[in-house]
């Protein structure tokens, strides 16, 4: 063995020699490219910039500039500063200058896999209707930042049709993927959460139905928060299903209206804790009558996070903070801490102090000073 | 006598050829993790995140213990974190210095009849303080207890289901916890932690609370450190979280699932390696459980720290490092090779063993053995010379590639900095490191170390931000 000794020395040698190489010229290249890119990038934004405020759009753009990624960057991030007719204005330059149609052959190209993988992640931010088809296209792609992309440009663009197909991309696909994929569906708002309550209603009849995915679609309706969407979260709310339950009634703090009160009473009796602590938040956000009553038996469960959302939930009531001071004497220590902890929080025992001290204070104001100065 | 040190000297050489193979296998691993990351986050606009219903909620807990050289700065780097829904919560361990005055000045803090859920027991909350600014801000000032007392302290008062566990002098990236939390976010259900990317503060600038230019420390200790940093979270810890064994989440940045830190009973008090610790018990935790689990490490997560700046500091903390380890090695013993455990227990546990925990005691007994065996003519001088050469390049390869996998952050491209670099490439092994292998020796036969906290002497992020 001692005797390959020489010969692994020499290679170990040549290996740190050009690895040394690669590693200063590396790093010497990088340097240039960044300043470089730093220049062309002030260059593209200042012309933009002038265009913007001229209400200009040239003839004569330069060619070279509809296939350089730093101009697509500058017009990406414009596009994202700016709303309106500037907006408008920032498509009518990408449109004249060529870039849609570029961006497009350039996704086309499969090599290198980088400069589409950046083509198309412009593509998203930039696009136009006609563009549509294209980035459908793309969701078929085998690769999982194209498709990811390719979601987040429909999106952009609220391709409402394309809902179904992208929910069932979500089911076959790795969990990044789906999560990024149900990030990117949010921005559509409002007329995407009927599509959405279509396929989740389609999906949970399916045999081989996708429990994530049924999730993450519920969690998407409730960031939307439509309230037309509230008969499918009231059914998934009933469902056999312990995650399904917990996102409906998480859903429902943004979507739930009155018709969602006496379902969401019925799950603080769950027997998951997570379904009820979820259910006092929206009962909270909703309120109504009875709720604050209901709520404050909720202060006396065996859960910490039940009692403390129960708590929060009643802080917002009208009347809901009389449950928490009732708390206050009850014989639950537990109950008592949660109460506590709220009228802390939502700073009812520091204005009680206060009044005591400036001489205006209730009787129950001295009541609470006199707790808050106890513990 | 001469074959028996001819044999030691071979085994010595294979030990070494292993430990070497090995280093570069993780590379060559983390690469490809690097590589699909990348592409992850390549134009994924990670800021839409910020107003995504989907980030979970994040509790920033941070012990602190004689902090009060720059305490003020970390709070303020983490409240400007780039996040949509986190709280900071601070235990401030019976400190002997002003860090609790500080802070009360620094945030205007008053006193609040908080109650504390007491998951996991710690030694006695004197006082909970809230902020009148408009930051997320909890105060725990509790008796001194040590670093894992004080975080436990703190994950009890955390009001979110998770937590990042971090030091109070460190400065946070702007978008490390997105990234971190971004993996959470992706698979929700199986993510019981986070780990991030930690990188020496010493030389940079810090105008402001942010890393504006990062540089490499003059001083070669420290650039050592810097360099040791790249090869362990840059070349080894993307291959360890490929696998789903990432060996340790730093106490520097750790992103933890609240209920799962609580299961395993938090912290342990008075381990000298509470990170490893913590991070194995999750594993046997959810391996024994048979829970479907990943525990992940996310590059992009990038955390500032400052490193012990002269040797004595260093000397301490290694010391300390070393006697966490052998204490894991100790408490995990039924880990090693048990196939329950998967590839934790057959290759990542057998791995720190024997490249971590015998390393040390194998590369000194080769400095004892190898001279005596050449004086009495069983190795010739010119195969010690070259072994020496060649343990010297061997390093230095390793080092190149993990410092050529670190040009993704795009750091230390100026030539000064390139030259700092590749000069501490080639004299970490004329010194430095046989000095750390000494006192990991020193360790191992009861060396004297730090306290439980390993309260280093910190000139602190101010003094490093006025020196900028």
């Amino acid at each position: 063995m001692l005797s390959s000794l020489p010969s692994v020395l020499g290679f170990t040698a040549a290996a740190t020699v050009a690895l040394t190489v690669i590693l200063v010229v590396t790093k010497l290249v990088h340097r240039e490219i960044q300043r470089w890119q730093g220049v062309r990038s002030a260059h593209y934004l200042a012309a933009i910039g002038e265009m913007l405020s001229r209400r200009m759009v040239p003839q004569n753009i330069p060619r070279s500039w509809a296939t350089d990624p730093i101009f697509w960057d500058a017009l990406a991030e414009y596009r994202l500063l700016v709303t309106g007719a500037d907006r408008e204005h920032v498509d009518r330059l990408a449109t004249q200058a060529g870039v849609h149609r570029a961006l497009v052959d350039r996704s086309r190209r499969r090599f290198p896999s980088g400069r589409r993988l950046r083509a198309v992640a412009r593509l998203a931010d930039l696009a136009t209707p006609l563009q549509r088809q294209h980035l459908r296209s793309l969701l078929d792609d085998g690769s999982p930042q194209i498709r990811t992309h390719a979601v987040r440009g429909l999106a952009r663009l609220k391709d409402i049709d394309s809902i179904p197909r992208i929910l069932d991309l979500a089911r076959r696909v790795e969990p990044w993927e789906a999560a990024r994929i149900a990030d990117s569906l949010i921005p559509m708002g409002m007329p995407a959460s009927q599509a959405v309550c279509a396929w989740v209603e389609e999906e949970m009849r399916r045999p081989d139905c996708s429990e994530e995915t049924v999730a993450l679609a519920v969690r998407i309706l409730g960031s939307i928060g439509d309230p037309e969407a509230e008969p499918t979260l009231l059914e998934l709310l009933k469902s056999p299903n312990p995650e399904w339950r917990v996102t409906a009634a998480s859903a429902l703090e943004r979507t739930g209206g009155p018709n969602a009160i006496e379902p969401l009473l019925e799950a603080i009796d769950d027997h998951a804790w997570q379904v009820r602590a979820r259910a006092a938040i929206s009962l909270g956000a909703i309120g109504g009558p009875g709720v604050a009553r209901a709520l404050a038996g909720l202060l006396y469960d065996p859960v910490w996070w039940v009692r403390q959302n129960a708590a929060s939930a009643l802080a917002d009531l009208p009347g809901g903070t009389d449950h928490l001071i009732a708390a206050l004497d009850g014989p639950d220590p537990y109950a008592t801490d949660s109460a506590l902890n709220q009228l802390t929080i939502s700073g009812v025992l520091a204005q009680a102090a206060e009044r005591v001290r400036s001489g205006v204070a209730s009787e129950r104001d001295r009541r609470l000073a006199a707790v808050a100065a106890s513990t | 006598m001469r074959q028996v040190l001819a044999g030691f000297s071979f085994a010595v050489w294979a030990y070494f050829v292993a430990l070497q193979l090995w280093l570069l296998a993780q590379a060559v691993g983390s690469a490809l993790v690097l590589r699909r990351q990348r592409r992850q986050e390549l134009f994924g606009r990670v800021e839409d995140m910020l107003t995504s219903h989907l980030a979970p909620p994040v509790s920033i807990v941070v012990p602190a213990f004689n902090e009060a050289a720059g305490i003020v700065e970390s709070i303020r780097s983490m409240a400007m974190v780039s996040y949509p829904r986190f709280e900071i919560v601070v235990a401030n361990d019976g400190s002997t210095d002003d860090t609790l005055q500080k802070l009360i000045e620094a945030f205007d803090l008053y006193p609040v009849p908080y109650p504390l859920r007491t998951n996991i027991r710690t030694k006695k909350v004197r006082q909970v303080y809230k902020s009148r600014q408009p930051i997320p801000l909890t105060v725990v000032d509790k008796e001194n207890g040590g670093r894992a007392d004080a975080l436990n302290a703190a994950i009890n008062a955390a009001r979110y289901p998770y937590v990042l566990a971090t030091d109070a002098d460190v400065i946070l990236d702007g978008n490390a916890l997105i990234h971190a939390m971004r993996l959470v976010s992706e698979d929700r259900k199986r993510t019981v932690g986070v780990g991030g990317n930690v990188r020496p503060i010493n030389g940079c600038r810090l105008p402001f609370g942010h890393i504006v230019d990062p540089r490499v420390p003059d001083r070669i200790i420290e650039r050592y450190q810097l360099l040791e940093y790249v090869r362990a979270f840059v070349a080894s810890r993307p291959a360890w979280s490929a696998i789903n064994a990432l060996p340790n989440v730093s106490g520097a940045f750790g992103i933890w699932r609240r209920d799962i830190v609580v299961a395993v009973g938090g912290y342990t008090s008075g381990h000298l390696g509470e990170d490893l610790d913590l991070t194995m018990r999750v594993h046997r935790y959810m391996r024994d459980a048979g829970q479907d689990y990943r525990l992940v490490y996310s590059p992009a997560a990038v955390v500032w720290t400052e490193v012990p700046p002269t040797r004595r500091i260093l000397r301490r903390q290694r010391i300390r490092w070393h006697r966490g380890l052998m204490t894991a090695v100790r408490d995990f013993r039924s880990t090693l090779l048990n196939p329950r455990h998967g590839v934790v227990g057959m290759v990542m546990w057998p791995s720190m063993v024997l490249f971590e925990y015998l390393a040390p005691i194998v590369e000194f007994l080769g400095w004892l053995a190898i001279p005596v065996a050449a004086l009495t003519g069983a190795v010739s001088l010119f195969s010690i010379a070259a072994f020496f050469v060649l343990a010297v390049l061997a390093g230095a390869v390793t080092s190149l590639v993990a410092l050529l996998l670190d040009e993704r952050f795009g750091y230390f491209n100026d030539p000064r900095e390139t030259l700092k670099l590749l000069t501490i490439v080639f004299v970490e092994n004329l010194g430095v490191r046989q000095m750390t292998v000494w006192w990991r020796i020193r360790a191992l036969f009861g060396g004297r170390s730090t306290q439980s906290w390993g309260n280093m002497e910190r000139r602190g992020v101010a003094r490093l931000a006025q020196s900028a």
